[in-house]
């Protein structure tokens, strides 16, 4: 038993060796690809979507190749399940409502 | 590795945006849902213990009219 314990110190130094280069990695990417919107993007954000919605109603999302199109479904798709994300964070519970 | 990729900010807007949005949902929702739940809860409790009380009342019933007929309890044969 005592052995086990002496093993921790060595199996956390492992761990913290295998992590470390994969945390760098992960947070040069999520530095650029995941921060939240600073205001001045928030504001370029409503034209942007103006436009898009424009797009939308004149009929110009007609011209898009399918391979366009399918990529913007999956980006809309991944948007959209941020909502259900924080939903999961709201109830604080990962499957159900505990009630 | 690529390059990291430069984010449109209308796409982080909305991604952000919609986690608020579900983070509020979801507390809403469990509120609402441990008010119903409650409700519900007293009702199950007393169609429970109505159950159980109808229950009784049926066995007790029962066991009297065996301990009647039953030949296993008579200390007299009944007349019959």
């Amino acid at each position: 038993m005592s052995k086990l314990l002496a093993k921790i110190p060595v199996w956390t130094q492992a761990g913290m060796k295998y992590a470390a280069p994969r945390a760098q990695t992960f947070w040069k990417y999520a530095k650029v690809e995941l921060r939240p919107p600073t205001p001045g993007e928030i504001s370029q954000a409503i034209p942007l979507a103006q436009k898009g919605i424009n797009n939308l109603v004149t009929g110009k999302v007609t011209n898009l190749t399918v391979k366009q199109a399918w990529q913007n479904t999956l980006v809309v798709t991944e948007v959209l399940m941020w909502f259900f994300v924080g939903e999961i964070i709201g109830r604080r519970s990962l499957i159900g409502y505990k009630v | 590795m690529a390059t990291p990729v430069k984010v449109s900010p209308l796409i982080k807007t909305a991604r952000y945006a919609l986690l608020g949005l579900g983070i509020m949902y979801g507390y809403k929702h469990n509120e609402t849902l441990k008010v119903r739940r409650a409700k519900e809860r007293v009702i199950e409790i007393e169609a429970k213990d109505e159950y159980l009380r109808q229950k009784k009342e049926a066995d007790d019933k029962a066991r009297i009219e065996f301990e009647r007929d039953s030949i296993l309890f008579q200390k007299t044969p009944p007349k019959e």
